[in-house]
């Protein structure tokens, strides 16, 4: 049973890895935490309107949150009156509180509980089984981490060169005749499915540290992207490694485990990197 | 022959305010123009309008006799280098191969072939050393020469550019100089925003000079005079031409 | 029906001097541009809390807000340090250290419960605050604050004009930028810990943020900016609190804060094409 939760830790790290690198070059990392928090009413709203509860359902109302969260933050950022940041902190605390409310209202006795939303249920995960047949294949959510880990990988793998373009150009993109709006969404839409599906295995923020800190570990020793991502993915499997050995040795969430090793692991680069500066060059520009 | 760029009655707006007001201009091929004019102008307006990233509010402007999409393939743009990233995490030849993407479309990867062009042109700017070198670490003029390179790679006939000049030292100034002019001598076309009239002389054939209206535009000796300094700055300017 | 009883009238008072503290504080920190520093410092407070909680083994006030403080101490340290050494951009530092210094806390809070001390879910008090709680002693606190904040800005008003417009031209002149900095920021830290008890995280950061950015669709004068994001927020907990008295079940802070958020969105269509554009 502890080689499945481990197995889907990893899993879970390496799908959340592959929109992280993307997000920390974007200059968009608090995306991930405003997605994470503004799926909560589309995956109520789902559960309102069939109680069954199944993964996919409240995958496409996920879905449909997080988009709307994009398209509003989009759109108050086009008034300009608003920097990227104030409408980051605008949206999100706006869908999150509607979750919120509409719980409180119509879904108090379930088993919709908040405390579940923010910390995942990683332990229980390997209970909830996927049976095909009447075999078992295994936990639903190590399946459901390695078909999202899959998807991102691929998908990342075909379109490398037209990401990379428009996150460093988008002008240029443009003129070139990929569409970066169209890859921006879709790189939402990317973040937004692993985020629910990551949800809930692990809860609301550590999504965000599995997306953020092994990408932004990465980013300290890096100087391209593809580099980025393998080093990111060593750092988020030894941050696993890490986690799951504080877990069980001091009997605590694993989730926040894990989010606490990445720090960890930052924090060891980091002194490194620091070591390393050259105090004459200022790296601020 | 089409004319490189045609803009007809260009009036781009941004709430209310205009920024560019009824533009008119036939611009040639073969010719390397300077857009000059004050702060607020409208010079990067037009540049941008020009690669279809901003709609105006009426009027056209027509790239090669063309006014859609495929036209910008024959176009180079080169942005202002504070609009660019500079700490993101890449090397000098992942730019410079950008500028083969058009060319490549969807989903195909940059080979061989694409590599040696790259190569190439960094050659040009005298930057081939610095291939694998990550952008962060270059200086000013560095960085200008690798958006050079990256134009260059994309082997286009009008090139677009937004103050190249800026912030650069001067060996690398005359490089830039020396490559567009050689460009020019191929046929190609350069409109280039340059902030520093001193250099006119030096530089350019064509001027535009541009306030929110076009002032004037049209070869240096009969559009650079006193007078349409005036109208265009205000009565500030005094130059010895 | 709304009843007036003595413990609205309390959280009423209560919420309206903390919003209006919010609004104040949160307009020095929009001009500064770190709406959501707020955000980070709320979420990176949770471990301190929670080892307060164990160490002083209770939900002793006292003791929580002084594990907060600790905690976002740090927490400001460590954005600090990782601003001046990296090429991170400044929502990357906030998501590192909102989510590490957050999971961090969620590994102190199920070790507080291992030690099965007897208090009712720590992490949801966090997140949402425990507006039903709120007593006299959490009055006296919120009034304190409030007049402190309002003391100091007056009184430094100036300094924090120059300093938070322009700094570079106010070292020229000669004022220490950096003690300017760390005051506003640590007024930032004081409002948040003080809040945090009675609002939750989520709410805490919206009145930082909306009430701000409301405020300053509808002036572009520094005094009246800040006074307007002061005014909003505390009518946003006001009218907040009104609702979700009104009906069963309703949760105050989520309803406090979809009030302030929803006038800032009307503010954005009322006053479309007045003002100034950010770049």
């Amino acid at each position: 049973m502890y080689a499945e939760l481990i197995a889907i830790m990893l899993m879970t790290t390496i799908a959340c890895v592959v929109p992280g690198v993307f997000l920390v070059i974007r200059g968009m990392a608090l995306m991930s935490d405003a997605l994470s928090h503004a799926l909560l009413p589309g995956i109520v709203i789902m559960f309102l309107l069939n109680r069954q509860c199944t993964s996919f359902t409240l995958i496409i109302g996920a879905l449909c949150a997080g988009l709307a969260t994009v398209v509003l933050t989009e759109a108050i950022m086009h008034t300009r009156q608003f920097k990227k940041d104030t409408a980051i902190g605008l949206v999100f605390p706006l869908f999150f509180s509607i979750g919120v409310i509409l719980i409180s209202l119509y879904a108090r006795t379930i088993h919709l509980d908040m405390d579940m939303v923010i910390l995942g249920h990683l332990v229980f995960a390997p209970f909830k089984r996927f049976i095909v047949y009447g075999n078992d294949w295994g936990p639903q959510a190590l399946w459901m981490m390695s078909a999202v880990a899959c998807i991102n990988g691929i998908g990342t793998y075909i379109v490398y060169k037209e990401l990379l373009l428009a996150s460093f150009d988008d002008t240029l993109a443009y003129t070139s005749g990929f569409r970066p709006r169209t890859l921006h969404y879709c790189l939402m839409i990317m973040t937004s499915i692993t985020c629910v599906c990551a949800f809930d295995v692990v809860g609301a923020l550590v999504v965000v540290a599995l997306m953020l800190v092994p990408a932004a570990t990465a980013y300290l020793c890096s100087s391209n992207v593809v580099a980025m991502m393998w080093h990111a993915l060593f750092f988020g499997v030894s941050a696993v490694w890490g986690g799951c050995l504080l877990a069980y040795t001091m009997d605590v969430s694993a989730a926040g485990s894990l989010a606490t090793a990445s720090g960890a692991v930052f924090m060891v680069v980091f002194m490194i990197h620091y070591v390393h500066l050259d105090r004459r060059h200022d790296v601020r520009h | 022959m089409n004319a490189a760029l045609v803009i007809q009655e260009l009036t781009v707006a941004y709430q209310k305010k205009p920024v560019l007001w009824h533009v008119n201009a036939v611009i040639p091929q073969g010719i390397m123009m300077a857009v000059v004019g004050p702060n607020g102008a409208g010079k990067s307006t037009l540049l941008k309008t020009a690669i279809q990233l901003i709609k105006p509010m009426s009027g056209c402007i027509e790239l090669f006799g063309q006014n859609h999409a495929s036209a910008l393939q024959r176009v180079a743009y080169v942005p202002q280098r504070l609009s660019i990233d500079w700490t993101f995490p890449i090397t000098v030849l992942e730019v410079v191969l950008m500028g083969t993407y058009a060319s490549l479309g969807w989903f195909v990867r940059p080979g061989h072939k694409e590599r040696k062009r790259a190569l190439d042109a960094l050659q040009a700017v005298e930057m081939d050393t610095y291939a694998d070198t990550s952008i962060s670490q270059l200086s000013g003029g560095q960085q200008q020469r690798i958006f050079i390179a990256r134009a260059l790679v994309q082997q286009a006939d009008l090139y677009l550019m937004d103050e190249p000049f800026v912030g650069i030292d001067a060996p690398t100034e005359l490089l830039i100089v020396s490559i567009m002019q050689s460009l020019r001598d191929q046929g190609k076309t350069m409109i280039i925003v340059h902030h520093d009239l001193q250099s006119i002389d030096t530089h350019f054939e064509w001027i535009m000079l541009l306030n929110v209206q076009c002032i004037a535009y049209g070869q240096r000796d009969r559009v650079f005079t006193q007078e349409n300094l005036a109208k265009t700055y205000g009565k500030h300017v005094a130059m010895r031409i | 029906m709304l009843c007036f009883d003595y413990t609205l009238c309390i959280v009423i008072v209560c919420m309206l001097f903390l919003g209006c503290t919010a609004g104040l504080i949160g307009a020095f920190a929009f001009l500064r541009e770190q709406s959501l520093l707020g955000d980070a410092l709320a979420h990176a407070c949770l471990p301190g809390t929670a080892i307060a909680f164990i160490l002083a083994s209770g939900a002793d006030r006292f003791w929580l807000m002084f594990g907060a403080w600790c905690s976002g101490l740090c927490a400001l340290v460590s954005i600090n340090l990782l601003r001046r050494t990296t090429v991170f951009k400044m929502d990357t530092i906030l998501g590192i250290i909102l989510s590490v210094f957050f999971g961090f806390g969620l590994v102190c809070i199920t070790m507080a419960q291992q030690y099965a001390l007897p208090q009712q879910s720590l992490l949801t008090t966090i997140i949402f605050g425990n507006a039903a709680t709120i007593c006299m002693y959490d009055c006296y606190i919120v009034l304190i604050t409030t007049c402190m904040l309002a003391l100091h800005v007056a009184l430094w008003w100036k300094e924090l004009k120059l300093t938070t417009f322009d700094h570079v031209y106010a070292r020229t002149q000669g004022y220490s930028v950096g003690c300017y900095d760390a005051f506003i920021t640590l007024l930032l830290m004081a409002t948040i810990i003080i809040g945090l008890r009675i609002v939750g995280v989520i709410l805490m950061s919206t009145l930082l943020i909306a009430p701000a950015a409301a405020s300053r669709l509808w002036t572009s004068r520094f005094s009246t900016f800040i006074g307007c994001s002061a005014l909003f927020g505390a009518c946003a907990s006001v009218i907040g609190i009104m609702i979700s008295a009104a009906f069963h079940h309703m949760p105050t802070g989520p309803v406090i804060a979809v009030v302030a958020i929803m006038w800032t969105l009307f503010s954005l269509v009322l006053t479309k094409g007045n003002k100034y554009t950010v770049s």
